[in-house]
């Protein structure tokens, strides 16, 4: 708790010179979640051990916006995050951009900005804004890139009663490792009063992604099978062309809530397996309190490689993407319950079972495993 | 006596009323509006007025009657329904959030000092300097 507060003390004394601007609108949100699993796994979807651990996926912001003119505002969010390795709140600027208002129909954002590739993209770190504890983590797997620097053009428009968006957007995430250079896509969606419907499709250039399991066994073969630069290229996520394309829709009618949402991501020239994921989340609100149940799955795809080019080692090229294979299907049953002005409570239970996770050495095919996971949050916007 | 005023008490505490909502803006504003256009407003869908200038939206606190009576007759959602739909919104700049005014008199007060501000009062509260575009 004194990490949090020390946290929250710091963007507070830091903007404190902000805070100053009478035009300038402060929003805040906070999110501190804890978890338990049923055993100590090396499970890469499963964040808890068997002990309570919190802080993880804990997540506070604050979002400045000023006017700079009368179309013209300036927005940044710090946003502090648990670090599961430092075992400390890692204040980072989430993001920060200008964005201008031509007409009701076309605004244009440059600078740090959000990737819309999932329904929750806008709202990510905002657990108030949103019914499960945690976003579906089959499908927000990738989720940790959501921003980059770069440029979006959104349009809006009403098609009779139903509101029609785009979000065009050219952007690079470059860390000292990874790069995705170029990430350029849309996503469009149509809202009416009680559902919206949407679809993205991205794609990465030049994507170069450091997996260090991925990187020793492609370094290991060289050895041993003397393969050549080219063949370990063909293994790494290096230079390499990936798209994503996601879709779903969303249901909020009356009392009951309905999210469905599937995503299909692919790196050409890797190991890396095609991957394709899906949740079904359903709930009925009972005055303050919202019971849910939720489905998700993720599946690989071995037959999606290609190593026929490596001629009498075409089997060791195969034998390592079948190697990176992670699928499991997931249940989980949860509450959120709204117990205040703008804050909510909420409990989960998710039971993952037939995992496959070979790289992690957690279950494989006919040893497959089962794990679960308790979470609760509290999360709150002011 | 006692008894007719105890009826009129009971029957007021029985069957509350409320007077219904007017939505206000400068009377320099010209723009056109209707139910639909407002309700757009004050869900984000709509940011600048007919009249080119960027809208500025007002709002009463979330425990005012005004506040709720405005969201479920007009947004056809409750105080927390709406606060998690702008919470959607909000965190990447999508739209600004109403700005909270104290009191149906500051609300007045600032909507007759600041031509691009809508809100909204009470059908009963004096609207004296704003100009009144609906009432439901």
């Amino acid at each position: 708790m004194k990490r949090i507060m020390k946290a929250g003390l710091t963007l507070a004394t830091s903007f404190m010179s902000v805070l100053c601007f009478s035009e300038t609108a402060i929003q805040g949100y906070g999110s501190f979640k804890v978890g338990v699993g049923n055993k100590d796994a090396s499970f890469s979807r499963g964040i808890y051990g068997e002990d309570w651990g919190a802080k993880q996926e804990s997540a506070f912001g604050l979002q400045f916006q000023s006017d700079i003119n009368e179309r013209t505002t300036a927005t940044f969010q710090v946003l502090a995050e648990g670090d599961e390795v430092s075992d400390e709140f890692a204040t980072e600027f989430n993001w920060a951009y200008f964005d201008y208002i031509a007409s009701d129909a076309i605004s244009v954002a440059v600078g740090r900005i959000v990737l819309p590739l999932f329904y929750y993209s806008d709202f990510i770190n905002v657990g108030y804004a949103y019914t499960t504890v945690v976003p579906p983590r089959s499908v927000y797997r990738l989720s940790i890139y959501n921003s980059a620097e770069g440029v979006s053009v959104k349009t809006s428009n009403f098609v009779g009663d139903y509101f029609l968006t785009s979000n065009w957007f050219v952007t690079r995430w470059q860390g000292s490792e990874n790069d995705y250079a170029n990430t350029n896509g849309v996503q469009v969606a149509l809202n009416g009063d009680s559902f919206s419907v949407f679809g993205t499709y991205s794609y990465v250039d030049n994507i170069s992604f450091q997996i260090e399991a991925l990187n020793q066994t492609a370094s290991s073969l060289q050895t041993t099978y003397g393969l050549t630069d080219e063949q370990v290229s063909d293994l790494l996520i290096d230079e390499d062309y990936a798209r994503f394309l996601g879709t779903g829709f969303n249901i909020d009618y009356q009392d009951i809530i309905v999210n469905f949402e599937v995503s299909q991501t692919i790196i050409e020239d890797s190991a890396r397996l095609d991957e394709t994921a899906w949740y079904l989340m359903g709930g009925y609100r009972i005055d303050n309190i919202l019971p849910y149940v939720m489905y998700e799955t993720t599946e690989n795809d071995p037959d999606g490689k290609d190593f026929s080019s490596w001629g009498a080692l075409e089997q060791v090229g195969q034998t390592v993407a079948d190697r990176q294979e992670v699928s499991y299907s997931a249940y989980s049953l949860g509450f959120r319950w709204d117990f205040s002005q703008g804050m909510a409570l909420k409990f989960q239970h998710t039971i993952y079972s037939d995992i496959i996770d070979i790289q992690n050495s957690f279950g494989s095919d006919g040893d497959e495993e089962t794990f679960s996971e308790s979470l609760v949050s509290i999360d709150a916007v002011f | 006596m006692k008894k007719i005023i105890l009826t009129i008490l009971l029957a007021a505490l029985t069957f509350p009323t409320f007077a219904g909502v007017k939505v206000i803006v400068h009377p320099s504003n010209d723009s056109n509006f209707d139910k639909r256009t407002i309700e757009k407003f004050f869900l984000g869908k709509k940011k600048i007025f007919s009249n080119g200038a960027k809208a500025v939206l007002l709002t009463l606190p979330d425990s005012s009657k005004t506040t709720e009576e405005f969201n479920s007759s007009l947004l056809g959602k409750d105080t927390k329904q709406l606060k998690a739909y702008w919470s959607k919104l909000v965190f990447t700049g999508k739209a600004t959030p109403p700005r909270e005014m104290a009191s149906e008199e500051q609300m007045v007060e600032f909507i007759s000092d600041n031509p691009n501000t809508i809100g909204f009062v009470s059908s009963d509260s004096p609207t004296n300097g704003v100009k009144v575009i609906a009432e439901f």
